[in-house]
This record gives structure tokens, C-alpha cells and sequence, in this order.
């Protein structure tokens, strides 16, 4: 009787710390594994792990800290080889791109000079949907994709993001540095093709 | 003064609060006479403001929700 106490207490002290973040934690698995099916699924393995290893939980730490750093270990393990990613990028090009540069003379080509700061990002932001955003950032590799979402979404801060993915703090900065560049070249190449820059 | 190519290369730190307070302040003193810094700070703002916008826009499906309640309950009889 008294285990079943104990059991039903685990389960509440679990749940009210954890099901919360499960829209958190969904959303970052779609970003990850890009489809449907796998997010639930290692959004459900992420909750048993969590479930299992509950008595290595130390109260009053970070509880989604921790939680997502079992749902990026599991992705890790269960999802990273299958996925292709491109093999090289080249970050000596990206280091010194900004997109807010590159798009700004295609959209206001007559009165640049007149116009306000937040009127020209909100103009050149304006031919992005949230569907760009989001096929942009599916389409930077893994590791980069992750420190940006843990950083921008989630927003972690670089020490706590090393904790989560086991890496160096130099390394959280230059992966999100990075991941950022990159996605704001994949955006560039969607205004590319869409013909509101010309070629560079 | 700072140059303006020193104020971009650490935005993403400055916009993080991941500077120490003397770089932090050197990064706010430049953009404060610097309309083109401002203009690089704003539009990383509210790019990142869009990420977050469109990185939110789904709830976990109820199916998912019931299916991670039936496994606690089958855990916790365990």
C-alpha cells in the first residue's frame, strides 16, 4: 500500500514538472527529425527515459534543462544516421554574410535614403512566411539547427547549452553563430529564387 | 571607439547577454551613434523574433498527449 503511495507521488511529482513542457518539447522534435511521426516518437521515448532516470532528477534544478537533454541525447542516438546532411559547408563565406544587407537594395530601390530603420527590416522580413522560417532552419545541418533552437526558442544561455549537447562553450558560440549564418543564406536562396535579388 | 566591424562580429554575444560588462558596454556605446549597427541589431531581433513565432505554432497533437498519460499509468503499476 504504502509503495503504491510512493509510486502514485513519483508519478505526480513527474507530471506536473514535465507534461507541461511537452509543447516545447514536440515543437523541438518536429524541428529535428522534420516530420511528424518521429517527433512523437522521441518526444514519448524522451518522456519514458525521463520517467526511468526520474531518481537522478535533482529538485530544484532546471526541469526542461534536463528533459531536453534526453530528448537531444535520444535524437542523437536514434535519429542522426539516417538523416542526410550536407557533408561540407563553407564558413569562411558565411561569416561575413548578412542578409540584411544582401536584400535591403531589391526593396527599396526609390527612396532608401528616406526610410525609417523598422520600416526597411519590417519590408525586407515581410516576403518571409513562417513555412520559409521554418524549411530554412530544417535545412542547416543538425548540430547547427539544434544550438540555434536551444538558444533562440528556448532560450538557454551558452553555458547551459553546453551542458545539454556535452560541448564546449567555444563551441555552443560558434555553433550558434554559425547556425544563424546559415540560415540566413538559406533565406537568401529563397529570395533567389523567387527573383526578389538578382544573382550575386 | 569600437569599429562597426568588431560591433557585428559579437552581436549574437551582445544580443545574448554572453559578454562581460566592459565589451557590453563598448557594443551599447557604438550603437548608439551608429544607425548602421542599429539597423544589423534590430533586424537580428526580429528575425529571431520570427524563428520563435514559427517554431511555436503547433501544440502536441492530443493523440500524443493520451498516449504518454497511458504509458505513465502502465509505468507507475510497474
Amino acid at each position: 500500500m504504502s509503495n503504491e503511495n510512493t509510486n502514485q507521488d513519483k508519478k505526480q511529482r513527474f507530471e506536473s514538472l514535465f507534461l507541461p513542457l511537452m509543447d516545447n518539447l514536440y515543437n523541438l522534435a518536429m524541428r529535428m527529425t522534420r516530420n511528424p511521426g518521429d517527433a512523437e516518437d522521441l518526444v514519448q521515448e524522451t518522456y519514458l527515459k525521463a520517467y526511468r532516470f526520474f531518481d537522478h532528477f535533482q529538485e530544484g534544478t532546471n526541469a526542461k534543462a534536463w528533459v531536453i537533454t534526453i530528448l537531444t541525447n535520444t535524437f542523437r542516438t536514434k535519429y542522426r544516421k539516417s538523416q542526410k546532411e550536407p557533408s561540407q559547408v563553407d564558413f569562411e563565406a558565411i561569416e561575413n554574410f548578412f542578409l540584411v544587407d544582401e536584400l535591403k537594395p531589391a526593396i527599396h530601390p526609390a527612396n532608401k535614403s528616406e526610410a525609417r530603420n523598422s520600416d526597411e527590416i519590417t519590408e525586407i522580413l515581410k516576403s518571409y512566411v513562417s513555412d520559409d522560417i521554418i524549411s530554412a532552419l530544417e535545412n542547416i545541418p543538425e548540430q547547427f539547427r539544434m544550438a540555434v533552437l536551444l538558444s533562440d526558442v528556448e532560450r538557454f544561455n551558452y553555458q547551459e547549452i553546453a551542458e545539454i549537447i556535452g560541448a564546449s562553450v567555444g563551441t555552443v558560440k560558434s555553433r550558434i553563430f554559425r547556425g544563424r549564418k546559415l540560415l540566413q543564406k538559406q533565406l537568401y536562396e529563397f529570395a533567389k529564387e523567387r527573383g526578389i535579388v538578382g544573382k550575386k | 571607439m569600437i569599429k562597426c566591424e568588431e560591433v557585428l562580429k559579437h552581436l549574437y554575444e551582445y544580443l545574448d547577454k554572453q559578454l562581460d560588462e566592459r565589451a557590453y558596454e563598448e557594443i551599447e556605446e557604438h550603437l548608439k551613434l551608429c544607425k548602421h549597427c542599429c539597423k544589423h541589431r534590430d533586424f537580428e531581433i526580429e528575425l529571431r523574433n520570427m524563428v520563435v513565432r514559427s517554431c511555436f505554432q503547433k501544440r502536441a497533437p492530443d493523440l500524443l498527449k493520451n498516449k504518454i498519460n497511458r504509458m505513465l499509468d502502465d509505468l507507475q503499476a510497474e
